[in-house]
């Protein structure tokens, strides 16, 4: 069996390609190639000692062990400057990203009770955090948006290059549900629940949109089955 | 978590830069790291994660305690395999390496925390 093949290897890169998807060119160069020399190495290491089974199952120990640290290594890396230009010129992962933290709030502070005997009324914080997260959604999207009609904030700055048609569509349905959500939320109380009547229908139309998009990724995975599954056979 | 105090060393980076110098002017790139951190090629003791490796490694090289070089693809090539980046201890690495030898307790190994 091919050592590139067996399952701890494509875990590896599969993680690796994903914790450096959307990270800076040559950082995310260096990340993937150096984990794919000591995958190869530890592998055919294995292989030499007669225990490539073993050494697939201590790459996927590797990989997760590490994965607080990748995480941690990544929020150091949007930390750096000149990392908030990239995400006005490619908006929709951190949109994505905040929207993906923000949906547990909201949730919680829909269902969060008004019993009479409750000490603490916990939709209060819940609501804040989530309107918080909300605008912060919005004003990236209004900022990018702006740097699109004076692109003087964002020049040079290199633009992300998705896989296919598909996933381009995906990413933007996606920030689409983000800024809908958000909206949906800040614009919730008062008079001003009518502009987020609003956002929920674009919310709706979003939520049809992406699950259509997976249902046609879905489907393209399908079609392309007797292609891949002798790799994962082999 | 480990915390540390600026200009000083966590345990692990003092392994590495330790397992790093003892390869001299060769260079250890990062499987080997990680085999000598779980105490050499015959260890049965599980290597660390990958993450948790090479943040380590970013960290030391952007504090410019280590060196660090891709190997030229031609030889990769003969060999077979995908190039490997390989680490030097630098001047400074190695006065801070020094530093915590002799910083640590009299019987531990480097890194190691008193019982």
């Amino acid at each position: 069996m091919n050592a590139d093949r067996v399952t701890g290897a494509r875990l590896a890169a599969w993680w690796v390609s994903t914790i450096t998807r959307t990270a800076e060119g040559s950082v995310a160069r260096d990340r993937r190639a150096e984990v794919a020399s000591d995958v190869h190495d530890q592998l055919a290491d294995a292989g030499r000692r007669g225990a490539l089974g073993a050494g697939s199952r201590a790459v996927v120990g590797r990989v997760v062990r590490g994965v607080p640290s990748d995480l941690a290594w990544r929020v150091g890396l949007e930390l750096r400057p000149g990392r908030f230009a990239w995400h006005l010129r490619n908006p929709s992962t951190a949109i994505t990203t905040t929207f993906v933290a923000m949906v547990p709030l909201n949730a919680a502070a829909d269902s969060a009770g008004t019993r009479a005997r409750q000490l603490v009324d916990y939709r209060v914080p819940l609501w804040v955090a989530t309107d918080i997260l909300g605008v912060c959604i919005l004003l990236l999207a209004m900022l990018a948006l702006a740097s699109r009609a004076w692109p003087g904030w964002t020049a040079g700055v290199e633009s992300f290059q998705p896989g296919s048609r598909l996933e381009r569509a995906r990413r933007c349905a996606t920030a689409t549900l983000g800024i809908a959500m958000a909206g949906s939320a800040v614009f919730r109380f008062g008079a001003l629940s009518l502009v987020g009547g609003v956002f929920w229908a674009a919310f709706a139309a979003a939520l049809v949109t992406y699950l259509a998009l997976l249902v046609v990724t879905g489907g393209v995975r399908l079609l392309t089955l007797g292609r891949y599954l002798p790799k994962v056979a082999a | 978590m480990a915390y540390r105090k600026p200009g000083t060393l966590l345990p692990l980076e003092a392994e590495i830069l330790s397992a790093v110098a003892a390869r001299g002017d060769s260079g250890a790139h990062g499987f080997v790291i990680a085999q000598d951190l779980a105490g050499g090629a015959e260890s049965s003791k599980a290597l660390v994660g990958h993450g948790t490796l090479y943040k380590a490694l970013d960290r030391l090289r952007t504090r410019g305690l280590l060196n660090a070089e891709w190997e030229d693809s031609a030889a990769a090539e003969q060999a077979g395999r995908p190039r490997r980046r390989l680490y030097w201890i630098t001047a400074a690495g190695a006065t801070v390496l020094r530093e915590a030898r002799s910083a640590a307790k009299p019987g531990l190994r480097l890194g190691e925390a008193p019982a």
